[in-house]
């Protein structure tokens, strides 16, 4: 589904801040040759990743997610008691329950704020969970909302699987979102989903069909599996037809898009799909190559770095677009802002 | 008394497992003592059977919501899965799942957790997208609970109910002239995440041989209280501030909407312990009789599923009568509140 929202609500919003973690070590995959039957060549001639980030044993998920907020809520100069919600969007929460988002914000000190989880599949959640966020803002029920997307997979991978092994990084992500001046930021989004996709990732055992047993230890069913060969299908025409989405409910032409920010799968199917849209590739943003896939992590990732490098500029427009397991994808169009575009 | 709101609740559907087991039957197989029954209140919980899982219940209630609104699921533009304490397999796509069961083509679909409090949250979710999105035309809440012998003691795991297995289901809608979301509103304190929790099975802690071996897979909030609430005085002050925070919660809103207990006719709240309903209730003027309790005794706590069921079945019992007022409160572990208005 296709909403136009600018000018349509209460209030814009725009995303003030980004914050950023990623795991400390690397592994190349050279690494990987060592421990499984790959080659460096192999992998990188197939999704154009060199090598991934992976965090620190003791760290959880929400360790990474605090590090990111506290990065966004200092680049955006809002103290943690402005913040009126945070969403923590995950496949990988720090326990089957609680909320992960409780934790993230007792230690976040968000004194004022309410806060959920958000579970769509990892990969599809960056834009999901912005567009959730906006929502809160577009409504007038929030001023401030602090949106943290990450995920660990390197717990739950078969280090020797190389099917799987090679795919995904460890990271973090935060968009902090605010009220945006009229005829600013968000302008558009598309979000869908096709419920035939729902068992292309799946960890087989630790739940209520299978219980963990030091048998399926043993088989490696408590490890992430995914039917890479499904999703990559799916993944480039859905890409695609994200973009035109909001390309047409704003009625601008790709030739007006600043930079599109896809989800950091495949730098392959992101070129299949640079070649369909006749997008020049200079107006995508990759950097799949230094982190692989981080999942939920891997828009704001992206976004943050472009920001950094300059490639983001104010009264630009940008679009993001999240697609993954589940099958879900989603997409947005957002004017960027300057900080004078922020209400107060 | 007339509200604005023209969303609402158009439907609603449960699903309630076959087979039902007697807390006098459990007694004496789980040694349970006669202050801890009196307490509770509850005398029977419904037990789904081993085929019976999750979605299988989230999907019958749909079924069963989405014939009694006379819609087609075409018509279905959001599905909200909430499922606080354990799905079939701990990362997949449920909520796409359900919607590919149920058949539901152009919408898009993803889960929130906020624990017990998940469906209040995914109510006011949709209240507000129905409110801000001119395209959106009807949304479906779904939740469902299976509290596994594998991972729970249902009986005897936690000190503040019984739990059974359900699911409830609700479609939100514009232009409903009954069961109107007047308003709702929800707290967090992260400071409580520590209290209850699964303590391996996530990022914080991935499943090994020794974590299977001392079943730390298992939800024991008993165990896990401990360390935080170890005085009878710890537990006390706890406990009033579980019901405290609902009671501010509420009061604020009665405040801005100028309203009074007194013209609230009944409470549906959460399916807790008669001790914890009473106490609800006493604060707000009300007899037992006025709140939803009777449902909790048939049934025990349905995690995030209870105020949509109970909701259906004081509707089918004619405890409420349309014009009511009714507020629905309920709290989740991490820990969050929730409270809401509806005009039946």
């Amino acid at each position: 589904m296709t909403f136009l929202t600018m000018n349509q609500n209460k209030y814009n919003v725009g995303i003030m801040s980004t914050g950023v973690y990623v795991g400390e070590r690397i592994i190349t995959n050279e690494d990987l040759e060592k421990i499984s039957d790959t080659t460096d060549k192999w992998i990188y001639d197939h999704t154009g990743i060199r090598e991934r980030r992976i965090a620190d044993e003791n760290m959880a998920t929400s360790d990474m997610l605090i590090r990111a907020g506290k990065m966004a809520l200092e680049q955006g100069g809002i103290h943690p008691e402005q913040i009126d919600l945070v969403i923590v969007a995950t496949l990988t929460p720090d326990n089957i329950d609680p909320a992960t988002s409780a934790l993230v914000q007792a230690k976040l000190g968000l004194k004022n704020a309410f806060s959920f989880d958000m579970n769509v599949g990892s990969c599809p959640s960056s834009v999901y969970a912005l567009i959730t966020g906006a929502q809160f803002i577009m409504n007038g029920q929030c001023k401030h909302v602090l949106v943290l997307m990450g995920d660990m997979i390197s717990k739950l991978i078969n280090w020797n699987d190389r099917n799987s092994n090679y795919f995904f990084g460890d990271a973090a992500g935060a968009y902090l979102l605010g009220q945006a001046a009229y005829g600013k930021g968000l302008v558009a989004y598309h979000l869908g989903t096709d419920g035939t996709g729902y068992e292309s990732i799946n960890i087989h055992s630790g739940g209520s069909r299978n219980p963990c047993t030091h048998e399926s230890l043993d088989q490696r069913l408590n490890c992430v599996k995914i039917n890479g060969k499904k999703v990559k299908e799916f993944a480039v025409p859905t890409l695609c037809s994200a973009v035109n989405e909001v390309l047409q409910a704003t009625g601008i032409k790709l030739e007006d898009v600043g930079l599109i920010i896809p989800h950091q799968a495949n730098l392959r199917l992101i070129e299949e799909a640079a070649r369909i849209l006749e997008c020049p590739f200079d107006k995508i943003y990759v950097n799949i190559e230094k982190y692989g896939n981080t999942g939920a992590a891997s828009v704001p990732l992206a976004l943050h770095e472009a920001i950094k490098s300059n490639k983001v500029k104010q009264g630009q427009r940008i679009i993001l677009v999240s697609f993954g397991a589940g099958y879900q994808w989603g997409s947005a169009c957002i004017e960027w802002c300057a900080a004078e575009d922020f209400l107060k | 008394m007339k509200f604005v709101s023209d969303i609402g609740i158009k439907a609603l559907g449960i699903h309630e497992p076959v087979s039902a087991i007697s807390i006098n039957d459990a007694r004496i197989r789980e040694n349970i003592n006669e202050e801890v029954i009196n307490y509770m209140g509850i005398k029977e919980v419904h037990v789904a059977c081993k085929d019976e899982h999750p979605c299988d219940m989230a999907v019958s209630a749909a079924q069963k919501a989405i014939e009694s609104a006379r819609i087609s699921p075409d018509q279905i533009d959001i599905v909200i899965y909430t499922n606080t304490f354990l799905p079939e397999y701990p990362m997949w796509a449920d909520y796409s799942h359900i919607q590919d069961r149920l058949g539901i083509k152009n919408a898009y679909s993803f889960k929130i957790n906020q624990s017990c409090n998940s469906q209040l949250l995914a109510l006011d979710y949709a209240r507000s997208k129905l409110y801000m999105d001119s395209g959106i035309r009807n949304v479906l809440v779904v939740s469902s609970e299976r509290w596994d012998y594998n991972y729970i003691n249902r009986f005897i795991s936690a000190g503040s109910c019984f739990y059974g297995d359900g699911a409830s289901a609700a479609i939100i809608s514009k232009g409903i002239s009954e069961r109107k979301i007047i308003d709702m509103d929800f707290y967090t304190d992260g400071s409580y995440a520590g209290l209850h929790y699964i303590p391996t099975g996530g990022t914080k802690h991935a499943p090994d041989y020794n974590s299977i071996d001392n079943q730390l897979y298992r939800f024991e909030p008993r165990i896990t209280c401990k360390q935080h609430l170890d005085t009878r005085e710890a537990k006390d002050r706890f406990w009033r501030l579980i019901i405290d925070n609902n009671i501010k919660l509420l009061d604020r809103m009665l405040e801005k909407h100028k309203l009074g207990y007194c013209d609230i006719k009944k409470l549906i709240t959460y399916n807790m312990s008669k001790k914890v309903v009473k106490s609800i209730s006493e604060r707000t003027g009300k007899d037992l009789s006025e709140t939803s309790f009777y449902i909790a005794e048939q049934y025990g706590h349905i995690g995030s599923t209870d105020i949509c069921f109970n909701l259906y079945k004081m509707i089918q019992d004619e405890m409420v009568q349309p014009g009511d007022l009714v507020a629905v409160i309920s709290a989740g572990f991490g820990f969050s509140w929730g409270v809401g208005i509806i005009q039946i």
